[in-house]
């Protein structure tokens, strides 16, 4: 059985003490991904922490309407309030690319996406960004690149790969 | 989620430092709670297996007759030139060692010649690359070698790249036959016999018995019959052929072969080291993958085909094929990768565990085949954690000849020779970009990358003419001593990249501070300025910089402004503008099979269609902002020019503005399901796609899609010829190809590989 359905399940048996592990076991494992996305829109920490919260209660209470991996429901959702946050900000830009890309918060982690570019190259950095941050699925790259879906998934899991055992330049 | 992602992720996370506990979100959850469980104890986990508790490491060093490491010149640091300190270079390489030292025979009976079968050098130059030297590579000096009389002799083994002398032990007792065990059962078809399938033991005439190395084992036999059920393999000592014996062995058809066994796999795919990991278990035929690659697993179907044993395993694409001439289990590639080449674990081999220091929490288990780590397998944790040891006092150190009896945990420790620090000190200059950068700043005995990142602690190991710096676990550079050069590698055989030292005396840091705390440091000869933009990765991206108060004046000092970094890809450009007849697109040339000089995945043209039909296009590339635009030159194939530019998310051209249409087929006739006679499915999308359509086991569907055009098309009718971009499996071939559409009354047909596909239009 999958996590969420695991997790469903518990909640309708009402087992507190079982859906609590189960959504810590969610949270662990996906809290990455969730500062991930987050990251690539907001500014400030203390924002990022914020919507962290946000984002998986959000999930908690749509649990019922879920079905399938949590990941892309996760990130989808950090991407939404992210930029919902942005708009209600006038001085902010919603749009990452337009905004100045860096903060005091986050500056090791914008030095180790520059890694992480010198290391796979900017078009297979831009495959791992735009899959795990944006959402994009991959024949949704396939399209936007004129690649076959599967050279896309090869070179993403081939740039994941070479960033696991590569080392910092 | 796959681990590779888990493990960016992690990566990422640590490095944003973000500080979140589910603790604090736990309080905000209302998860309900059965009145019956009220009052219940939480349940107790027991989360310590009793059976790890009890595991213990017991290995055994192996002494063997004086192995003397290849000399060594002693290096010292002398000041160079301008008080930068710079070391000696040593004469010899760091390290010159026996290769596959478990069969190299080093104690001879009396009645024995010597034999240099099995010898090879491992050498690692000045780049850290470990070399392997056998064959005609090397030389072996056997002279000082007297035969039948008792004592120690020198033998040298000599290359090009160095050379190291080992010791051999002649003793009095002469070995009077052999006793044999064959270990494989039996050989299936096209299987050939290997030393390694049998023991061998020497039986010495004061009765003592000691094992036979693989490289003083022949094997000799008249013919291997498959038909004939059995064949006798004569087994003798290479040192003293007239010592032999005799073996009857099984020889079975493919069909019989039994592939149970634990299998191991040299993994390929490091930057340094190629360690020996767990590939997968074969029991009862069930199939139980151990490698992070594999994802398939159940019960093993098999099958013969040309003479391999094809397994498929239900539910997955992945499989694998056993090839008997090679006695290599292919498990396949995932998403056109090449197969993995695994092979069944020999005798003596066990798992041994690291427990990572550097990267705290991390565990990998490696084995020790034959009960020997490999150099492949020991470069690969020296080069990211330091040497092993078998005690975590680190005084007994691991190398290839250390034997390991059972599953054994190993420590390492990478010791810091922070006498070494002063060599690197400084700021070093990554010259790969259009303009210079600062790269790695070594300072007060800590290294960053550029001048605003933190500081991590780092050790320094001198290995031969170069200096092994880690700051952290796969985080490794190392310093060139001959070339006076920072170097970091990508991959295996692939540089990432080189740093020089800053010149001080000719050059001047531009630091650019942008948002609360963004900064880039450009290096800049003493006069020169810096540009408002930068134009990177052979044009496909561009840095547009906006700095208060500087206005490209010369540039003497070290000097800081502040401004804003705009940064643009082309890529993001990619798509089509206008409507679905007359557009204007920026796609790879390769989708289109445009015969452009030095295309490849970065590069890109700017297409002119009209009427459906390609009627003109030209390469794109950032060239240059002019007034907070960016624009490119266009040079097209029939030789006219023009200006492109790129506003926000819209392209201008000859005068004319378009936004990209994101669904360029939306409406038309032509989209939906179109089904073969044998009901194989391909999907034209509104996308502007051609896809072929394949179900999966568990119910869902894929479509392989491929970017497509039109051409000739009737939207009254649907007729007309759709071209698609075919890609060959690996990626390297594309071209474009075509599919008629036709009508007969309300059915579509499209010819899609000479194969009719029809959709009903009622």
């Amino acid at each position: 059985m999958d996590l969420v359905r695991a997790l469903k399940s518990a909640l309708e048996r009402k087992d507190k003490e079982k859906a609590e592990s189960l959504f810590a076991r969610l949270y662990e494992e996906n809290r990455g991904l969730v500062i991930y996305v987050l990251t690539r829109y907001l500014r400030a920490r203390e924002d990022v922490e914020d919507l962290i919260n946000e984002t998986f209660l959000d999930f908690y209470r749509s649990l019922p309407t879920i079905d399938g991996k949590p990941g892309p429901y996760l990130a989808a959702s950090a991407r939404n309030k992210a930029i919902s946050l942005l708009r209600k900000r006038s001085h902010e830009s919603p749009y990452p690319e337009d905004a100045e890309p860096s903060s005091p918060d986050f500056a090791r982690a914008i030095a180790f996406e520059e890694w992480a570019r010198t290391v796979v190259g900017e078009e297979d950095y831009s495959i791992i960004s735009l899959h795990l941050g944006e959402g994009f699925d991959f024949p949704e790259l396939a399209r936007r690149t004129g690649r076959k879906e599967a050279e896309i998934k090869s070179r993403y899991y081939r740039a994941l790969r070479k960033l696991r055992k590569g080392e910092r330049e | 989620m796959k681990k590779e992602e888990r493990e960016f992720l992690g990566k990422f996370e640590k490095s944003a430092g973000i500080s979140h506990s589910f603790s604090e979100l736990r309080e905000r959850l209302e998860i309900p709670e059965s009145p019956r469980r009220k009052g219940v104890p939480w349940r107790l986990i027991l989360g310590v297996s009793l059976s790890l508790a009890l595991v213990l490491a017991i290995a055994i060093p192996l002494s063997l007759p004086g192995l003397i490491d290849g000399q060594l010149t002693n290096g010292s640091s002398s000041p160079g030139e301008e008080g930068v300190p710079r070391l000696e270079l040593w004469d010899d390489v760091e390290t010159v060692r026996l290769a596959n030292p478990k069969s190299v025979q080093r104690i001879y009976e009396s009645n024995l010649s010597f034999i240099g079968d099995g010898l090879a050098l491992s050498t690692q130059g000045p780049t850290g690359k470990t070399r392997l030297l056998s064959g005609e590579a090397i030389h072996v000096d056997s002279s000082a070698f007297r035969e039948g009389e008792e004592g120690a002799y020198p033998i040298e083994v000599s290359s090009d790249e160095g050379s190291l002398t080992y010791e051999v032990e002649v003793i009095v007792p002469e070995v009077v036959s052999l006793e044999t065990r064959f270990l494989k059962g039996a050989y299936y078809e096209g299987e050939r016999p290997e030393s390694s399938d049998f023991l061998v033991e020497k039986v010495r005439e004061d009765g003592s018995r000691a094992a036979a190395t693989d490289s003083e084992i022949g094997l000799s036999w008249d013919s291997l019959d498959f038909s004939q059920g059995s064949s006798d393999i004569e087994i003798f000592l290479k040192t003293n052929p007239s010592i032999r014996t005799s073996v009857s062995v099984d020889l079975l058809p493919l069909e019989e072969i039994d592939l149970a066994g634990e299998y191991a796999y040299i993994d390929d795919y490091c930057t340094f080291g190629q360690p020996a990991v767990e590939a997968f278990s074969i029991e009862e035929g069930y199939f139980e993958p151990l490698y992070t690659e594999f994802v398939c697993e159940g019960e093993m179907s098999l099958s013969i085909e040309e003479g391999k044993v094809r397994m498929k395993l239900p539910g997955y694409n992945q499989g694998g094929t056993y090839d008997p001439q090679t006695r290599t289990f292919w498990i396949d590639g995932i998403a056109g990768d090449p197969p993995f080449a695994c092979f069944l674990r020999p005798e003596g081999t066990v798992e041994v565990d690291l427990s990572f220091v550097l990267d705290e929490g991390r565990e990998e288990t490696f084995l020790a085949l034959g009960g020997y780590l490999t150099a492949g397998t020991l470069d690969y944790i020296k080069y990211l954690e330091g040497d092993c040891y078998l005690d975590e006092e680190h005084t007994l150190l691991v190398n290839e000849d250390t034997l390991f009896t059972e599953r054994t945990r190993i420590y390492c420790h990478a010791e810091d020779q922070d006498e070494y620090d002063a060599v690197l000190e400084g700021i070093w200059v990554d010259e790969s970009g259009s303009i210079p950068t600062v790269g790695w700043v070594f300072e007060d005995g800590g290294i960053s990358w550029g001048l605003g990142t933190a500081m991590h602690p780092m050790s320094v190991v001198r290995e031969g003419n170069s200096l092994l710096v880690r700051y952290g676990s796969f985080e490794v550079i190392r310093y060139d001593i001959a070339t006076d050069r920072i170097l970091t590698y990508q991959d295996e055989d692939l540089l990432g990249g080189t740093y020089r030292r800053i010149d001080r005396e000719n050059e001047a840091i531009f630091t650019l501070t942008y948002g609360m705390n963004g900064r880039d440091d450009y290096v800049l000869e003493k006069g020169g300025s810096l540009p408002s933009y930068i134009i990177e990765s052979g044009g496909t991206s561009i840095s547009i910089l906006q700095i208060e108060g500087y206005q490209g004046e010369a540039v003497w000092e070290d000097v800081s402004y502040s401004g804003t970094v705009g940064r643009r890809y082309l890529s993001d450009y990619w798509g089509r503008y206008g409507d679905y007849r007359d557009f204007w697109q920026i796609v790879s040339p390769r989708s289109l099979g445009l015969p452009l000089e030095g295309e490849g995945w970065s590069s890109y043209v700017f297409c002119l269609f009209e009427d459906y039909e390609l009627v003109d296009y030209a390469p794109v590339q950032f060239d240059r902002v002019d007034e907070g635009v960016v624009q490119a030159d266009l040079r097209f194939a029939s030789g006219k020019e023009g200006v492109l530019f790129f506003e926000g998310g819209v392209l201008r051209y000859g005068g004319e503005e378009r936004a990209e249409e994101r669904y360029p087929w939306e409406g038309l006739l032509i989209l939906g399901r179109y089904v073969s006679d044998s009901g194989e499915e391909i999907e034209v999308d509104k996308y502007a796609q051609l896809g072929e359509v394949s179900h999966r086991e568990d119910g869902g569907e894929t479509v392989s899609s491929s970017i497509a055009w039109l051409r000739g098309y009737d939207e009254e009718t649907g007729e007309g010829t759709i071209l698609y971009s075919w890609t060959s499996v690996d990626g390297r071939e594309q071209e474009l190809r075509e599919c008629p559409m036709t009508r007969e009354g309300d059915v579509l047909t499209i010819l899609y590989e000479g194969v009719p596909y029809s959709r009903s239009l009622a």
